[in-house]
């Protein structure tokens, strides 16, 4: 039976559950899904920053929370909680992505990167073969590697240490004829990442990225049906679906901790709900030293959570755009991925400027939702959803960090489509969203901080036990099997 | 307390009491123990050994680590970096217990006076400023190394107490700490042990040094004690000594060299079933001891360090420090042995080639006694089948 109600009922104190699930994000209501299914009784805390409704950002514009693309949806998770049967579609399965370098000169890749050969050749005719056998190659790698990015132990793989400690630049540089083709690695590589693709480890990301299957495609990028929103949506049906009761409140002031096991949450009220597996989905600073205590944690594993300030962040701008988009090459069809690929030089000023806290030209992601979706902007005009990357870590409230970002924005369409002829109207900026550490540094953290806390029954499936950027759902399906293996075992920590 | 292992400084820092203690010192032996001057013997081993067992004897106790610990949350972060229950402390009141690090490992020996309500004073073998800066992190304390700015004082032996009322500190009572001004100099006085030997501890400004010096020793001259009979009380005590008889886990290359508390035979300071310590969870989920840090008596006169140690012809460990006891007769060794080990049979080879061997016994100590009773305790709080009628 599932219910939705809120915790508001004085100091009452709620027995008979065996797990508490605390977030409102995919991996939250993928967690409880996951266990739910197995016939336990779970409660989903809805805390935290949920998935919004569409919002007018202007007058007829409206904006869609989240990614709207796909690149890595867990296929477990899929399959296990039947996501297709409760809402999940894609609107565009394979999309393509249209290049833009930074001399002016464009590429268009096809949907299904086993295909990119002949697309290469169109563009240089000698990397036609080398670049298709260098994605295939890589493709290989990447799904070797797959079970380790989503969680899993790392792979035998001889040559793992060697590929963990390539930099971008030090794998690829010099493979094509065109150089132009490095760039566009380097963009897919960079977009979301802290670090600089000079430095060691930094070849992982582009393998993370090619390692993704969304819509049963290796390597592919799908458009969700309603963006994050949608997919969230489908999640939470599941959840409910398997059973979850799912609650409302922001008023979780504890985990408790008695001995070294979790026994529940309390809230403000003096309310509590006693369980013996809780799965946090909040970030690890919330989860661990604001419900459990700094006093109550190891010394090291305290530390861990320590996290330096960001400086590197990537952002996301909803544009209202007046018109249809004029620019020929662009404007032929909008329903594609645009990425804007700069060269090496161009990306490392972009790199240097955003960490002294400078807006700058970097790699730019963009889609048109509003070709996807035609209720998000009036008749005959546009909306763009636009990921730019690197730009300084800042607070949307700050003027002058919010124009500098608005500035960049401007610039980068113009420089995906030259030719455009509408009218940027408005733009929205989210809030800026930390960008990835290196791989290895975010593979270690994560066994650290999922595995060590040393409190039974408490797992974790917050943002720092995700790999790499966008949204994945594997840290949920991890913290709800081991939740669930927990359960089973009689409460002995997997 | 326990002195560490010396170091390799080639120019230690002098102690405040440095200058009264190179007065007094006929043979001139000096050390390192924290990167501070420790004298190794002052007259002679067997004069200061027996002035600590039978009478009374003055030891620098300057190149120990001290802090000191206030504020409104130094309870609970007391509580949370030693094993010590610091929150169970009165004022007034000292405890003991271990520094843990997250793997349950043993990193250091630590001494904690309550000096007032959230006034703690933490002593510790080796310095711990980095750990306890991490530590400190969310907590409402201020930590300072105070180990420069003050003296410190050890008289050890049974005549401890009266010798410190003769020079007018008789402000101790009972076991409690106390403080207070004698004769125009401010200090604090507790009971510690150095091993065997019982004694009390005067910590007061570094600045007053040679005039609390001069006055413990203007009625009677009592004898200081350098770092060689120091161990030979600390062996009989069964107290294990950091970077000799284990190595702390901050300074360990890898796992396999730290210890935990079993292993070295402290169990009873960090005991399982108490309210969370750093490193207790990892301790709960630790495989069981695979050594053990053992008191053995040998039937030879000399001192075997690094001995192998033998039963029924197999060896089973080895010595890790040994002194000559004069109230036993014998040499006095820690070993650590296998945790598997027989009892008896034993054997020490004194040279490589086992020519020469000593007959060696389980020496019984303060610690060993306390730590037997620990693990009995424990064994029978966590039973719950009946032995047959």
């Amino acid at each position: 039976m599932s219910e939705t109600m809120n915790v508001s009922k004085g100091a009452r104190i709620e027995g008979g559950i065996d797990a508490v699930v605390i977030g409102a994000t995919a991996d939250a209501f993928a967690a409880a899904a996951m266990i739910a299914r197995s016939g336990l009784h779970v409660v989903l805390i809805e805390t935290g920053d949920r998935p919004r409704e569409k919002r007018e950002f202007s007058p007829g514009y409206f904006a869609v929370d989240g990614d709207p693309l796909a690149y890595a949806l867990d296929q477990q998770v899929i399959d296990a909680l039947d996501l297709y049967r409760h809402g999940l579609s894609f609107i565009a399965r394979r999309l393509e992505t249209f290049v833009r370098f930074g001399d002016g000169a464009a590429m268009t890749l096809p949907g299904d990167p086993a295909l990119a050969g002949e697309a290469v050749a169109a563009f240089s005719e000698a990397d036609a073969t080398r670049f298709a056998d260098f994605l295939e190659e890589e493709r290989k790698t990447a799904r070797a590697l797959s079970g380790w990015f989503s969680g899993g132990a790392a792979p035998l793989i001889p040559a793992l240490r060697e590929i963990g400690a390539a930099s971008f630049d030090g794998a690829v540089i010099g493979r094509f004829a065109d150089q132009r083709l490095e760039d566009y690695l380097r963009a897919e590589a960079s977009i979301g990442a802290a670090h600089r693709s000079s430095e060691a480890f930094t070849y992982l990301a582009l393998l993370r990225r090619l390692a993704g299957e969304t819509a049963g495609l290796q390597g592919g990028v799908a458009a969700i049906d309603g963006g994050g929103r949608g997919l969230a949506s489908a999640l939470r049906r599941a959840a409910q679906a398997a059973g979850v009761s799912i609650r409302q409140t922001d008023r979780v002031r504890t985990v408790i901790v008695e001995w070294d096991r979790v026994a529940g949450v309390s809230f403000d009220d003096g309310g509590q709900i006693r369980a013996p597996v809780i799965v946090s989905a909040l970030s690890a600073r919330e989860t661990f030293i604001d419900f459990v205590g700094k006093a109550r944690l190891d010394i090291e594993f305290a530390r861990l959570l320590d996290f330096p300030a960001p400086t590197i962040a990537t952002v996301r701008a909803h544009l209202a755009l007046n018109g249809p988009i004029g620019d020929a090459l662009v404007g032929a069809r909008l329903d594609r991925r645009f990425l804007l690929a700069p060269s090496a030089a161009t990306l490392e000023s972009a790199w240097r400027a955003a960490a002294s806290g400078k807006a700058s030209n970097g790699v730019v992601e963009l889609v048109f939702p509003s070709a996807l979706d035609r209720t998000l902007a009036p008749e005959g005009c546009l909306t763009a959803a636009m990921l730019l990357h690197p730009v300084a870590f800042g607070d949307p409230a700050d003027e002058v960090w919010r124009e500098g970002i608005e500035n960049v924005a401007r610039e980068a369409i113009r420089r995906v489509a030259p030719e455009m002829s509408a009218e940027i109207v408005a733009i929205d900026l989210d809030a800026p969203e930390r960008a990835a550490p290196p791989m290895f540094e975010a593979l270690e953290r994560r066994r650290r901080i999922t595995d060590a806390s040393g409190l039974e029954g408490y797992f974790f499936c917050g943002p720092e036990a995700s790999i790499g950027g966008g949204v994945s759902l594997s840290a949920g399906r991890r913290a709800g099997e081991r939740a669930l293996r927990y359960f089973k075992e009689g409460g002995t920590n997997p | 307390m326990i002195f560490p292992a010396a170091d390799d400084a080639t120019e230690p820092r002098a102690t405040a009491l440095y200058a009264a203690a190179a007065s007094v010192s006929a043979t001139n032996s000096w050390t390192s123990v924290n990167g501070w001057a420790a004298a190794r013997v002052y007259s002679s081993f067997e004069e200061e050994y027996e002035a600590a067992s039978r009478d009374v004897a003055l030891v620098d106790l300057g190149p120990l680590c001290r802090y000191t610990v206030r504020g409104k949350e130094a309870p609970s972060f007391l509580s949370r970096l030693t094993s010590c229950p610091v929150t169970e402390l009165s004022a007034a009141e000292s405890g003991r217990g271990l520094i843990l690090n997250a793997d349950g490992l043993v990193v250091d020996l630590a001494d904690m006076t309550r000096v007032s309500g959230d006034l703690f004073l933490l002593t510790t073998s080796a310095p711990i400023d980095r750990r306890l800066q991490v530590a400190a992190r969310g907590f409402d304390v201020e930590v300072e190394n105070i180990a420069g700015m003050v003296a410190a004082l050890g008289l050890f032996g049974p005549n401890a107490r009266d010798a410190a009322a003769a020079a007018g500190v008789d402000v101790l009572e009972a076991e409690a700490t106390a403080q207070g001004r004698v004769r125009g100099v401010e200090l604090a006085v507790r009971p510690i042990n150095l091993g065997s030997a019982p004694g009390i501890e005067i910590i007061f400004p570094a600045e007053d040094a040679l005039v609390i010096w001069e006055r413990l020793r203007r009625r009677k001259p009592i004898p200081a004690m350098g770092l060689d009979a120091a161990d030979a009380l600390r062996i009989e005590g069964g107290a294990p000594r950091l970077g000799v008889d284990f190595i702390g886990a901050d300074a360990a290359l890898s796992a396999e060299e730290a210890r935990i508390p079993d292993e070295i035979g402290l169990p009873h300071l960090a005991p399982p079933n108490r309210a969370w310590f750093n490193g207790r969870r990892a301790m709960r989920n630790a495989e069981r001891a695979r050594r053990r840090l053992v008191v053995l008596s040998l039937d030879c006169d000399r001192a075997p360090v690094g001995a192998a140690i033998r039963s029924r012809d197999a060896v089973i460990g080895g010595v890790t420090s040994a002194a000559f006891s004069p109230k036993l007769k014998r040499v006095l060794c820690f070993a650590e042995v296998r945790a598997d080990a027989p009892a008896s049979d034993l054997e020490a080879m004194l040279t490589p080639d086992g020519r020469s061997k000593a007959a060696a016994r389980l020496h019984e100590t303060d610690e060993s006694r306390l730590a037997a009773t620990f693990r009995e305790n424990l064994k029978a709080a966590t039973g719950f089948r009946r032995s047959p009628v």
